[in-house]
């Protein structure tokens, strides 16, 4: 019953899912595409933030052009509305408030990074504070850069490391602050597409609205409190804003998107465990098209650990590496992950075959499965009570 | 077996894990190994630890810039009682030879040297002999000095397997060899080999019996030609560099109990096995750019085989 309406939904959601995408995509194209700095259009093809320019309102609008324009931190910061949409963004997808940034001492900034090679550097070149050529500062973002693509530093890890770099140029007077300044903001571009893709689309677009509500109740206050509400006529008359009906669908869209994904994790584990069946069944898994089963059962596992650890699996991290990279951060799961990814290298370099191999990785792989479906499921339970 | 020794020799040598497991290696991949490191960083004390927990024949050079290629091959002297000329063999004439400070020697020993580790066999006043196997040269030298020193050719130091790094221990470790100094020196007199000469003879057959999938060969072979292609090397990785690698993980995978090599033993002898041979281009050089530092961003580019 449950796999008959699950199928049911996802039979109605794809082709309307479809035709918003094709519809935001062509319709933001045209609106921002020329604004933007280069490399981070991505954002208006992921997520359907330019459906919700087109039904939010002119102040919401010029705050999230102001935002896809941005190049430095401080022209976000300057405009207070942009400045609370990243840091909720930011928030939202890594728990850290990126405007204690500014404020917190290179102590505290050193102890939020996780990884001790690169803590210990910028301890160093803190403390002895030598002039920092423009190509040691290459060579320093792009080690940092690297250590954030392999997850082996976090993003508020990476935020912190590029804020001490930036400090130690402005006081050893080198010319290249602006160049780690630019990295920053580029990651948070890169965390805001992320949290987009990894169906944080509700808590954007409640938080949005949130702001939105807000802002126009400041002004309104405001407008109040200095007196200049002005009143035409004997009367004060209500309008709605005339709509076409494209934006009514859209808007329409939105909420539906907003609604599916706010019981996503329902739907996640109930999803996970139709998946585990259809795989039972010798269906494919996560897209790994013809390869064989246990390597397809690796990697669509290593989604899912990425999904619920948000560590990403860089191309030159192995099995190995990446397990140990994820071990603290997945509770009971680990143990099948862990389980799977010994049947994976069994099978993919001791030349390990058979059927027993098949089905004891297909086990581990739906017990992560199950095991993700409960602590979904928890979570949600949790959120509610 | 030879997890045996990894265990004991770490249980005697403060943080000098990853440095035993190397020349383990090395000896497993039928190579020598050159330990760098500044004095007093136990390099000698974990060749020997190695060489006593191997029942095998050990010697030792100290070399010095006037010591004569005979002084280490052997040569003829004449028997009076006999009245013929016998052969009296030098100290390469061994299972281990350790070899310390390999840069204090002149090139002339140095190569006498080198030559009978490439071709294992030497040649005394028109007499060749081959040498027992197993036969490994663990040689040490110290990167520091300049005078008196003759540094090794970059073709003489090819002629290594791994040049394993011996560095300053952490903190922890360092107040725990101050601890146990007296224990450790007494630790290492009184070691029992824990394998004979087949035994070792036996492991060497195991480490080249070790499977090796061809997506492992490609990304060796990426590996090795990434760090021809990086801009600041001048001569990158040779064939003969990739087939060390080669050798050097399937040994590595073989200590770690495993018969099939996976990614992340190529990784952990890529550098030992690389960053000797490869040169870079003078202004990287003079800015401070290190070859370990190359052969870790090229780890840290090509990508691991999948899926």
């Amino acid at each position: 019953m449950l796999r008959l309406i699950a199928l049911t939904m996802l039979v109605f959601i794809l082709p309307v899912s479809a035709l918003a995408s094709q519809s935001s995509q062509a319709d933001s194209v045209e609106v921002l595409e020329s604004r933007h700095t280069p490399g981070f259009p991505g954002i208006l093809n992921v997520s359907s933030i330019g459906d919700l320019l087109k039904v939010a309102s002119p102040d919401m609008r010029r705050a999230l052009e102001r935002l896809l324009e941005c190049g430095t931190l401080e022209c976000v910061e300057q405009d207070e509305l942009s400045a609370r949409i990243v840091q909720s963004l930011f928030y939202n997808s890594t728990g850290f408030n990126v405007s204690s940034l500014n404020t917190m001492s290179n102590k505290e900034l050193l102890s939020l990074i996780n990884d001790t090679s690169i803590r210990g550097l910028l301890e160093a070149l803190n403390t002895t504070g030598g002039y920092l050529s423009p190509s040691d500062v290459d060579k320093l973002v792009a080690t940092l850069e690297d250590a954030y693509r392999r997850g082996s530093l976090s993003p508020q890890a990476y935020m912190a490391a590029l804020e001490i770099l930036k400090r130690i140029i402005e006081r050893t007077g080198g010319p290249e602050s602006s160049y780690v300044e630019r990295k920053q903001v580029e990651a948070l571009r890169d965390i805001i597409v992320e949290a987009s893709r990894r169906g944080l689309l509700s808590g954007l677009i409640e938080r949005l609205s949130a702001l939105y509500r807000e802002s126009q109740a400041l002004s309104l206050n405001s407008n109040v409190e200095r007196g200049n509400l002005e009143i035409k006529g004997p009367s004060v008359r209500f309008e709605l804003p005339s709509v076409s009906s494209d934006i009514v669908l859209l808007f329409l869209l939105a909420i539906l998107a907003s609604l599916i994904l706010f019981n996503s994790q329902r739907l996640g584990a109930l999803l996970g465990s139709m998946l585990g069946s259809i795989t039972r069944e010798g269906g494919s898994v996560g897209g790994l098209g013809g390869a064989p089963l246990v390597p397809r059962l690796y990697w669509s596992s290593v989604k899912i650990v990425e999904g619920v650890s948000g560590v990403v699996m860089g191309v030159s991290t192995t099995h190995r590496e990446y397990l140990a990279d994820v071990q603290s951060r997945l509770g009971n799961l680990i143990v099948p992950f862990e389980n799977l990814t010994l049947s994976y290298e069994l099978y993919r370099y001791a030349g390990l075959r058979g059927r027993e191999v098949e089905e004891q990785a297909l086990r581990f792989y739906n017990e992560l499965v199950e095991l993700r479906g409960r602590r979904v499921h928890d979570i949600g339970r949790g959120r509610e009570s | 077996m030879i997890s045996v020794v990894v265990e004991k020799a770490s249980s005697i040598l403060v943080e000098r894990d990853s440095e035993v497991r190397l020349i383990l290696a090395s000896l497993l991949a039928r190579g020598h190994a050159l330990l760098e490191g500044v004095p007093g960083v136990a390099k000698t004390y974990t060749a020997k630890t190695i060489a006593s927990l191997l029942n095998l024949t050990f010697k030792r050079i100290q070399m010095t810039p006037d010591l004569l290629p005979s002084d280490i091959t052997g040569g003829f002297v004449f028997d009076q009682k006999t009245g013929e000329f016998k052969l009296r063999k030098g100290p390469i004439f061994a299972n281990i030879l350790l070899v310390d400070e390999i840069n204090r020697a002149s090139p002339r020993t140095q190569s006498a040297l080198l030559e009978a580790m490439q071709e294992r066999q030497v040649t005394v006043e028109g007499v060749t002999m081959l040498l027992e196997e197993p036969f490994m040269v663990i040689a040490t030298q110290n990167p520091i000095e300049f005078e008196g020193v003759f540094p090794l050719p970059e073709a003489q130091l090819d002629r290594f397997i791994a040049r394993i790094p011996v560095g300053y221990p952490s903190t922890k470790g360092f107040i725990e060899i101050l601890r146990r100094s007296d224990e450790i020196e007494e630790a290492i007199l009184n070691l029992k080999p824990v394998m004979s000469r087949e035994d070792v003879l036996e492991a060497i057959r195991g480490a080249s019996s070790v499977r090796v999938d061809d997506s492992i060969y490609e990304y060796i072979g990426r590996i090795v030609e990434e760090s021809r292609r990086h801009p600041s090397v001048k001569l990158g990785g040779s064939p003969r560099a990739g087939i060390a690698i080669v050798r050097l993980a399937k040994a590595w995978a073989y200590i770690s109990n495993r018969s099939y090599v996976i990614p992340d033993d190529v990784k952990a002898v890529a550098i030992p096995a690389l960053a000797h041979r490869i040169i870079l281009n003078p202004e990287y050089e003079v800015e401070g750019v290190k070859p370990e530092a190359v052969i870790k961003e090229v780890l840290g580019k090509v990508p691991v085989p999948r899926p």
